[in-house]
């Protein structure tokens, strides 16, 4: 580790990476809102990213990959009611779910942007790169 | 891993398995009241049946078991409703049968205009998806821009 790019760039890409795959599978639900027996998913990769960036904090290896390594689990949500057709998509939730996942999603590209613009603006001594 | 055009394809399949069902329930409306269809008798309401479909993508055959399947919405089939159709007294019709009974589809309007409500929301949902994953494409595209 270390170097030029810091743990915060490992864990907010692999965040970028998890949210786009929590969209995947709303997406995949709302989809099939309307197919019979479909059975929604959910996606949870907060437990096992906490548990990675503690363990790390605590000075102990995570792996090769470190971070990146880090294996989102996906699983039928028991909670939902089973609807007509025994379609347990609940539509409001899924939307609901798909808005906040975009929020995070943009608050972490945000963050990364930020990182590497300060990389830039130390890399060019702080003086917009004129020397 | 899934990735952006994954879930475009699946939102895409959808809507255009909802575009079908809007067809058949203008079709099921617009044949309200016909008496005659090629295959005889009057006109029987259309339903189609919709499956989900595992999305066989590159990466999905390249990761094998790691991967998380997608689900594109894929319509099986498009099945006439085989309940009775309802008998309207009209002697006059060409269509009656001897006891002066008509023969009419059976569609119900309500049934069909419920129907039409769900299709809407599910489709405009599905398009919310949509630009969702095109706003998440743009702001991946734009990091390290500024």
């Amino acid at each position: 580790m270390g170097g030029l790019f810091d743990k915060n760039v490992d864990v907010l890409s692999k965040s970028l990476d998890m949210y786009l795959l929590r969209h995947s599978v709303i997406a995949d639900n709302i989809a099939n809102a309307e197919t019979p027996f479909f059975k929604a998913r959910k996606v949870d990769f907060e437990t096992s990213l906490q548990r990675a960036i503690d363990t790390e904090a605590a000075g102990m290896s995570t792996g090769d990959r470190g971070i990146a390594s880090v294996d989102p689990i996906i699983f039928e949500d028991a909670e939902s009611e089973v609807g007509q057709d025994l379609n347990t998509v609940d539509m409001d939730r899924e939307m609901s779910a798909m808005t906040k996942n975009d929020i995070q999603y943009s608050a972490a590209a945000e963050a990364i942007s930020k990182k590497f613009a300060l990389l830039k603006y130390c890399i060019s001594e702080g003086g917009g790169g004129g020397g | 891993m899934a990735d952006f055009f994954d879930s475009l394809d699946v939102s895409a399949s959808a809507l255009s398995a909802e575009r079908l069902r809007m067809n058949t329930i203008s079709s099921n409306l617009a044949n309200a009241q016909t008496t005659r269809t090629p295959e005889g008798g009057p006109y029987r309401r259309k339903d189609p049946v919709f499956e989900a479909q595992p999305v066989e993508s590159f990466k999905t055959v390249l990761n094998g078991a790691m991967d998380v399947p997608m689900h594109k919405v894929h319509v099986v089939d498009v099945v006439s409703d085989s309940g009775p159709p309802k008998m309207v007294y009209n002697p006059d019709h060409p269509d009656a049968n001897p006891e002066g009974f008509v023969a009419m589809p059976n569609v119900n309007t309500m049934e069909e205009m419920v129907n039409m409500i769900t299709a809407s929301r599910t489709y405009e949902a599905n398009v919310t998806a949509v630009n969702i994953a095109r706003g998440m494409m743009a702001k991946a595209l734009d990091i390290g821009r500024k």
